[in-house]
């Protein structure tokens, strides 16, 4: 399989002065049509990061590689069309006077024929569960609604590369796991590469592989089960503990032994039962 | 005293193409000292009862009490200004209403709008910091220098400076990290367990068991279930139809009580459901 990303030893400070870099050697990759999660603490470098790979933000010394090309200031916008981000506070992007305007913005920009273009809003809207909301004004929409919003205007462009920034931070638990699952089944149909910066639970437990970010440097890259085996680590590097985790922990000090670190809900249940339908 | 709501209704925008009927026939009490939690999916109404309960909002129809004051579709802003005295709202994303060149005088500006001197606001809000975790070294900056987690710390301790005796969250710790919302329903438990009333609008059902003492659930306008978070928790299928959920460790219980283990009543935290473990 190709890279869709490539990034080798990206140096980064926002300002002369800053004593240490806010990115401090960063290297990794990301497979054509891998789901990837990257965590971290609050000033680790993720946000940072994916703002370079936009070409937002310029690096001092490193290479950014997008589908093999490599970023520079002559095809900064050229490659910019590839990657569709979606940024934590949505209310900053938003043009449109309705919801439907505003997700036919970046489309009309692009030259889209109309009819074309009416399709995709449609398609997009309907993918995020907001096809009601089509007339309303973006304004007036709550956090959650906000975001659906902003994750449809980038669905619509079809970009082979999506890049979410803590975009689905103000859903509901239950909208966010239905609207990543959403998102995954778009990314199997188009064959999409997503990277996806976020703090939630069920998030990384869905995505192929998770990059750990640490002072300005990738600290690790695992699977979401190698991941949640760290237990007690998980609060220093911005996550919560898995609720299995935490209950095979209350379970140990009452002295029922579950001999795994990490479980998913199902493994768990099917041990648990096991040694009560038994005792 | 507390708060009552009587056969409320409210219809927002109206007159305006984008008129829409929020809330329907709202009949419910909040009770002075209480943790009570409001649970509903997107559109359900919490938001815009939050808004009724500081008379951001005045109902279409009924009555909203606070304590012995009344607010109606009538209702005057002299009168209404008491009430938001009493009740402090602290909206979603509440850091974006910061607006003053220092964090002190952010804070210190909501007690001066209810008469307070600037020495004695200045004195509330060095406090409210201390309380919300903020150290003196970030009194002098621009709140905008701040982190999410810090600004948002900011906002609340910016209510908090009013002295309300309820506290009205709207989803208080949506868009922060595990950390920063662990702090946070730390100190709402502090300030409840001070003698506060809280009111906590929520996605988040472990939260309503760990820390509420009372639920309401709405659906599209309406209160269709209320009671204690451990009587309401039991209706998992219910609520999980209103796409709302139980906590974490109520389903996985459940779980197990498809599968034949015996249980009487589903637990709503880890601890209770360890504890039925030993004891049967």
């Amino acid at each position: 399989m190709t890279n869709s990303i490539e990034v080798r030893d990206l140096k980064f400070k926002y300002d002369q002065e800053q004593e240490h870099y806010t990115l401090n050697g960063v290297s990794f990759h990301v497979k054509q049509g891998e789901w990837l999660s990257i965590i971290g603490h609050n000033g680790s470098g993720k946000s940072t990061t994916v703002r370079l790979i936009d070409g937002l933000l310029e690096a001092e010394s490193g290479k950014i590689y997008i589908e093999g090309q490599e970023l520079t200031e002559d095809n900064v916008w050229d490659v910019r069309h590839k990657i569709g981000m979606v940024f934590q506070n949505p209310d900053n992007q938003f043009v449109g006077a309705t919801v439907e305007d505003d997700v036919a913005f970046g489309l009309e920009n692009k030259g889209v024929p109309l009819e074309e273009m009416q399709i995709r809003v449609k398609e997009a809207l309907e993918l995020v569960g907001m096809t009601a909301f089509a007339e309303r004004e973006p304004a007036r929409l709550s956090g959650g609604q906000k975001q659906r919003i902003a994750i449809a205007g980038a669905v619509a462009m079809r970009p082979n590369i999506i890049i979410l920034d803590e975009a689905t931070s103000m859903l509901d638990p239950e909208g966010r796991l239905e609207l990543i699952k959403t998102m995954k089944a778009i990314r199997d149909q188009y064959g999409m590469t997503v990277i996806s910066i976020t703090h939630d639970l069920d998030e990384v437990a869905l995505s192929d592989r998770v990059l750990v970010m640490k002072n300005g440097q990738v600290e690790s890259s695992s699977t979401p089960r190698e991941l949640f085996a760290r237990g007690e680590e998980l609060l220093a590097l911005g996550l919560d503990i898995p609720f299995t985790a935490n209950l095979i922990k209350l379970l140990r000090t009452d002295g029922i032994n579950i001999k795994d670190d990490y479980l998913t809900e199902k493994e768990l249940e099917e041990q648990l039962w096991e040694l009560l339908s038994k005792a | 005293m507390g708060i009552t709501l009587e056969g409320v209704n409210y219809t927002y925008q109206k007159g305006t193409p984008f008129e829409g009927k929020a809330l329907f026939d709202i009949d419910l009490t909040i009770a002075d000292g209480s943790y009570t939690a409001f649970i509903g999916h997107t559109g359900s109404g919490k938001s815009t009862i939050m808004q009724l309960l500081n008379g951001l909002n005045v109902p279409t129809q009924g009555t909203v009490y606070v304590d012995d004051m009344a607010i109606t579709a009538g209702s005057k802003n002299k009168d209404i200004k008491l009430v938001r005295k009493k009740v402090g709202l602290v909206f979603q994303f509440p850091e974006s209403q910061l607006f003053e060149e220092t964090v002190l005088k952010d804070v210190a500006f909501g007690p001066q709008n209810f008469g307070v001197s600037k020495e004695r606001a200045e004195e509330l809000a060095r406090e409210k910091l201390a309380m919300v975790g903020i150290s003196e070294e970030f009194f002098d900056k621009n709140p905008f220098e701040l982190s999410g987690g810090q600004m948002r710390r900011v906002a609340i301790a910016g209510i908090l400076a009013m002295e309300p005796n309820i506290l009205v969250l709207d989803e208080p710790t949506a868009g922060l990290d595990p950390k920063g919302r662990r702090e946070l329903m730390t100190l709402f438990k502090e300030l409840h367990q001070s003698g506060m009333t809280i009111v906590l609008v929520t996605h988040l059902m472990d939260d309503v068991a760990d820390y509420a003492d009372y639920v309401n659930v709405l659906e599209t306008g309406k209160l269709i279930l209320s009671g204690k978070p451990s009587d309401i928790f039991q209706n998992v299928d219910l609520l999980e139809s209103k796409q709302l959920g139980v906590p974490k460790i109520t389903k996985f219980a459940q779980n197990l009580r498809k599968r034949g283990f015996q249980l009487e009543r589903l637990p709503i935290t880890t601890e209770e459901f360890v504890e039925v473990l030993k004891h049967g």
